[in-house]
């Protein structure tokens, strides 16, 4: 796994983010290469507010080797990205919550 | 020193355009989200040079300097620039979509930035 998606899984882990998120790379014309860290199966009406917390976990890993490139999808955006995947995309999912044994 | 000094600076008048552009689209019945979202990204990119460039800074043209310098300047102006961008993306290149009710969110949002940053759309 090169440095800079291991950093960006690192940096989740770290701060808990609540969304499965998939890394995959990318081009952008103005940009060069990108990495896409798109957070899936965010609620609708949240999405900009998780978009917006992602962006603030990653931007300290933003530009190395590709720039990195944050998004939030929805459950029905996150069905259509899934189908489309490419291979190699790496996965951050987060950690279920332990269960107090209480 | 703001670019409210230097209203028709090239960047300025470029910045104030694309922000009447952006409000137009979302203004419409039925809106154009696709079309705003992309005017507003360049309305903030050229109100951030514009700034920039009035407070005495000359960073280079690459979209991810910009964001940098600007960061570096205004604790998350770098930052909105940046997401911003991938949702330029969605408008430009369909790498998903962009409901009316996110566009209009989008430029509501991003045009208030611009009018902090000095630029109005009159």
């Amino acid at each position: 796994m090169e440095s800079q998606t291991h950093d960006i899984l690192l940096a989740l882990q770290r701060a808990a983010f609540p969304h499965a998120v998939a890394i995959r790379s990318g081009a952008a014309h103005e940009l060069g290469p990108v990495l896409e860290a798109d957070a899936l199966d965010v609620p609708a009406g949240r999405v900009l507010e998780q978009e917006d917390a992602l962006a603030r976990i990653l931007w300290q890993h933003a530009f190395g080797a590709s720039t990195v490139l944050p998004g939030a999808l929805d459950p029905e955006e996150s069905r259509r990205l899934r189908a489309a995947l490419p291979t190699g995309t790496t996965w951050y999912l987060p950690t279920a919550p332990r269960r107090s044994m209480s | 020193m703001s670019i409210l000094s230097f209203p028709d600076s090239p960047w300025a008048v470029r910045a104030r355009q694309n922000l009447r552009a952006a409000l137009f689209c979302v203004a419409r019945q039925p809106g154009l989200p696709y079309a705003a979202v992309s005017r507003v990204y360049y309305a903030l990119f050229q109100a951030t040079m514009a700034w920039l460039l009035a407070e005495g800074l000359a960073p280079d043209l690459h979209h991810a300097a910009v964001w940098r310098a600007a960061e570096s300047m205004r604790q998350g102006l770098g930052r909105d620039l940046w997401r911003l961008y991938t949702w330029r993306r969605r408008a430009d290149y369909a790498t998903a979509e962009i409901s009316e009710a996110r566009g209009r969110q989008l430029v509501a949002d991003h045009a208030a930035l611009c009018r902090e940053l000095g630029v109005r759309e009159a």
